[in-house]
């Protein structure tokens, strides 16, 4: 089930050969270890983990390159995806022992030298013929444990390779892709184990968070997200998520009730728990379902070591606009006079900031982060959003006549005041530096539809600029109140990953192809360069030989060109690319 | 993902992607399709009594029809399974105008592709046409959602009241799960099953677990064979938006010859009743499609 092939680039000249030697005689190839993990973000001369460390803080203690001399920096190697399968790139590189990992669309995955941009090999998934994978065939990268990088295939099967040969060592199903399952994520060690989400918001399958032992597959435990579901570990019941079913649904849709949790999730090290999010509940009607539909919409903390929910904090109660929570909540600390704050933060998809104490999970504060949001009036003490019922899709129930339902103007739309793309910390200014997106959304009851032979009763919708000039938007937010100390506003969706450095930097890219380069305190541009197609991949930075390298990928796709109207005007000259760009300063 | 709303935009937006798609791939002209000595067909995977494998060979009423027509075009039917995604606008793109985003494969024809003018010509948000890469042509037969009760449990009462008492066992996310679940007030939901298809909940009928399934005609009539005290008829759901619907079959918008060669084969086979014949095999009742009733 599967196809390999090992590059001959390996080692085919002498000047390979004494390299690779000279980098076995400095640092023995040691295998990647539960402390370098958590080590990660403070080792600059590597990147193990999605997110730069396991808070995904995507910051960089680095400053080597800063904002006077970053304009001078140019690129040293581009690698290509090759072949036909262009499709969007959103992976993250990890850089470990000289060699550069990077996954692409299609569930591929390479090993690449990461001082010549030399493919040492590549792997590719062989995808069942039956498969209807949502949205783009995308993958967001990899995981590093011992001598493994392992990653997740579009039908769901976790794959470890060897880091230096790319043969499989271990091979685990997640889920039955006939079934809707489907796996697009990057994959997060914690203590040993690989914590895996699941995609598929499709009906009738139900969220989960699971661990398995990351040198051999084997699992360990499996927390499903929807409440009245049976968690397991080391094979035995290991109580039911939320204490019992129907607390919070009706009847029995708690056996289908999605919560999908396809962003995968962070690790906070200080409190020991897993932060991980889940999607919107199923069915889509919100009419069908009364009740807070937990743990559908919401941020779960979990014991790595049990896959018990210590606690959780849920962003959409009742979701009927398709708001998503699975956005990735950061770990960071913050003072508040003498006191220490351990606190974490989100940027959810429907349109507010959040401010968690990550001891409790209680609420600290909200804020909207973008504008003109209409479904709620805002969030009361605890959290909870003060819905708009007027905004809130029309009951099919009402089409019943074979009419077009009401129309309703929903801000921010479906997909979201910002999207998957992850969000940085930046320790020095303190500040986050989030991907947003300012646009609404017309939705409607379409009565007029069908689904495999059958009417059916779907859902209409257009999605809207709200500013002629803008609908990406790079923001600066202080979440200690809710400022928005500098915006860049770009004309296409942002749909790209941000890293922030010591050097008083923010990169990202743009759908257009330039990869940005902002003063972390002004917003001021002070690098630009295109890249030739769309970014919607997260940059990193690291060390080697003295010098702060940087690396993107670049490759147009994702969920953003499969719209059509004011969105599609926006993006409709970008071409399709698959290319991972390395950049440096020149040598003085 | 949420699937629901990302997979309907693919359906909408297909315009501008379309026509930059480095995907495309060279329609096969009507002469190429018969001179090459054959026709791919795409038909849904495991979905009786339509299309299914039995004993290892195709079979099914959508099977039947297709074979005979290629039979009368003169080439060889070859099969392209396909798994139903989020709505008809996904299928129609993956098997009949994109191509499979995997395997980049696209069928000649489609079955099963439901016949309704307002779908056809249906506009988007943007008020641009939704369908205008396909041509959906040639009815075949009258599909209907019907109940199928035991008259032991449900009694005399023939109006959906007896749901509140009763259980009612449906396929999760159909149309009579919507109006189950919103009839009479929710009043019915806690009474209602939830199962992956009709099927499953026809098991659970059999087993005696609930009193009556919701679901199309033909599907309850191929899975339960007729019984004194079982009954499948349309009574008590006579508010629902879409009673019936006709079904016939689509190919790529610049295929037309083809479907007008096709149509010229289905429509005498209507009317000669070899098409009846195909149904009567498979103990569904056949329903004359709206255009060519009296």
């Amino acid at each position: 089930m599967k196809s390999r092939t090992v590059s001959s680039h390996l080692i085919s000249t002498a000047i390979g050969l004494a390299l690779s030697l000279s980098a076995l005689g400095n640092a023995q190839a040691a295998g990647v270890t539960d402390k370098d993990i958590l080590n990660d973000q403070a080792t600059t001369s590597d990147i193990l983990t999605y997110g730069l460390g396991p808070r995904g803080q995507r910051y960089s203690p680095l400053d080597m390159l800063n904002t006077k001399n970053v304009k001078k920096m140019h690129p040293v190697w581009a690698f290509s995806l090759g072949g036909e399968k262009q499709r969007g790139q959103e992976s993250q590189p990890l850089v470990h022992d000289g060699v550069m990992f990077v996954t692409g669309s299609y569930s591929r995955i390479y090993a690449i030298d990461v001082k010549t941009g030399d493919e040492l090999w590549q792997y590719e998934a062989r995808l069942p013929d039956g498969i209807m994978p949502c949205c783009d065939v995308i993958n967001r990268g990899a995981a590093l444990y011992d001598d493994l990088v392992i990653f997740g295939t579009l039908d769901a099967i976790l794959v470890a390779l060897d880091q230096k040969t790319g043969k499989v060592k271990w091979r685990k199903k997640m889920g039955d892709y006939k079934a809707g399952y489907s796996f697009t994520a990057a994959p997060m060690i914690v203590k040993g184990k690989v914590i895996t989400g699941i995609s598929g918001g499709e009906f009738g399958i139900v969220g989960k968070v699971e661990a398995r032992d990351a040198k051999t597959g084997e699992l360990v435990w499996t927390r499903p997200t929807v409440e009245g579901h049976m968690g397991y570990l080391n094979g035995k019941e290991n109580g039911i998520t939320g204490g019992e079913a129907n607390k919070t649904w009706p009847g029995d849709l708690w056996k289908t009730g999605g919560a999908a949790t396809w962003l995968g999730g962070t690790y906070d090290p200080d409190q020991d728990l897993i932060l991980m999010g889940t999607g919107n509940p199923s069915p889509w009607n919100s009419h069908l379902r009364p009740g807070d539909n937990l743990y559908s919409a919401s941020r779960l903390a979990i014991d790595p070591d049990t896959g018990k929910i210590v606690w959780h904090f849920q962003t959409t109660p009742h979701d009927g606009w398709d708001f998503d929570g699975v956005n990735e909540l950061i770990s960071f600390d913050y003072k508040e006079g003498s006191k220490t704050v351990k606190a974490a933060a989100t940027a959810d998809r429907n349109g507010f900031f959040y401010v968690l104490n990550r001891e409790n999970g209680e609420f600290i504060r909200g804020f909207p982060f973008i504008k003109n949001i209409t479904w709620a009036k805002g969030l009361d003490e605890k959290g909870r959003p003060i819905v708009n019922e007027d905004s809130r899709p029309g009951n099919p129930a009402d089409s019943e006549d074979g009419k077009k339902g009401k129309t309703v103007f929903s801000v921010p739309s479906f997909l979201g005041g910002k999207n998957w793309m992850p969000m940085a910390y930046s320790q020095d200014t303190e500040l986050f530096y989030v991907p947003s997106n300012e646009w609404g959304m017309d939705i409607w009851n379409e009565p007029v539809s069908y689904k495999k032979g059958a009417a059916y009763l779907g859902s209409g919708f257009t999605i809207k600029s709200i500013f002629e000039d803008h609908i990406g938007s790079l923001k600066a937010v202080d979440p200690k109140t809710g400022k928005v100390v500098w915006e860049y506003k770009n004309n296409a969706p942002l749909w790209g990953g941000v890293l922030t450095t010591a050097g008083n930097l923010v990169f990202t890219g743009t759908p257009e192809g330039y990869l940005l380069g902002f003063d972390a305190k002004t917003g001021e541009i002070v690098y630009k360069f295109n890249t030739g197609s769309g970014i919607v991949g997260s940059p990193v930075t690291w060390e080697m030989d003295g010098e702060q390298y940087l690396s993107v990928l670049s490759g147009w796709g994702g969920a953003v060109p499969l719209w059509g109207g004011e969105v599609a005007s926006r993006i409709k000259d970008i071409n399709q690319g698959g290319t991972v760009w390395t950049f440096k300063l020149p040598r003085s | 993902m949420a699937r629901l709303f990302r997979c309907w935009i693919t359906g909408l937006a297909l315009t501008a992607i379309l026509a930059f798609s480095a995907f495309s791939v060279m329609a096969r002209s009507f002469d190429d399709i018969i001179e090459s000595g054959y026709m791919t067909i795409a038909v849904y995977n495991n979905f009786p009594p339509y299309s299914f494998i039995e004993n290892d060979t195709p079979t099914g009423i959508d099977i039947d029809v297709a074979t005979e027509v290629a039979k009368e075009l003169g080439v060889e039917p070859r099969w392209m399974w396909i798994n139903a995604d989020e709505n008809l606008e996904d299928d129609l793109r993956q098997a009949i105008w994109k191509g499979h985003i995997i395997t980049r494969k696209k069928a000649d024809v489609m079955m099963r592709v439901p016949y309704d003018r307002k779908f056809s010509y249906a506009m988007d948000g943007y008020g641009l046409p939704r369908n205008e890469m396909v041509v959906m042509f040639g009815p075949y037969h009258t599909e209907q959602w019907a109940l199928l009760r035991n008259t032991d449990k449900t009694d005399k009462i023939e109006t959906l009241a007896i749901f509140q008492y009763e259980k009612i066992a449906i396929e999760l996310d159909s149309l009579p799960d919507f109006f189950l679940s919103a009839t009479l007030n929710g009043r019915l939901r806690n009474k209602i099953v939830h199962t992956p298809t009709t099927f499953d909940a026809v098991d659970l009928f059999n087993k005696g677990e609930v009193a009556a399934v919701a679901g199309m005609r033909s599907q309850l009539e191929w899975a339960v064979p007729p019984r004194a005290n079982y009954t499948i008829n349309t009574v008590g759901l006579a508010s629902m938006s879409i009673k019936s619907w006709d079904i016939g079959m689509a190919v790529k918008q610049d295929y037309r010859q083809l479907a007008y060669a096709i149509e010229g084969i289905t429509e005498p086979m209507i009317k000669d009743g070899r098409m009846k014949a195909i149904f009567d095999r498979y103990s569904v009742s056949y329903l004359l499609p709206d255009l060519y009733k009296e």
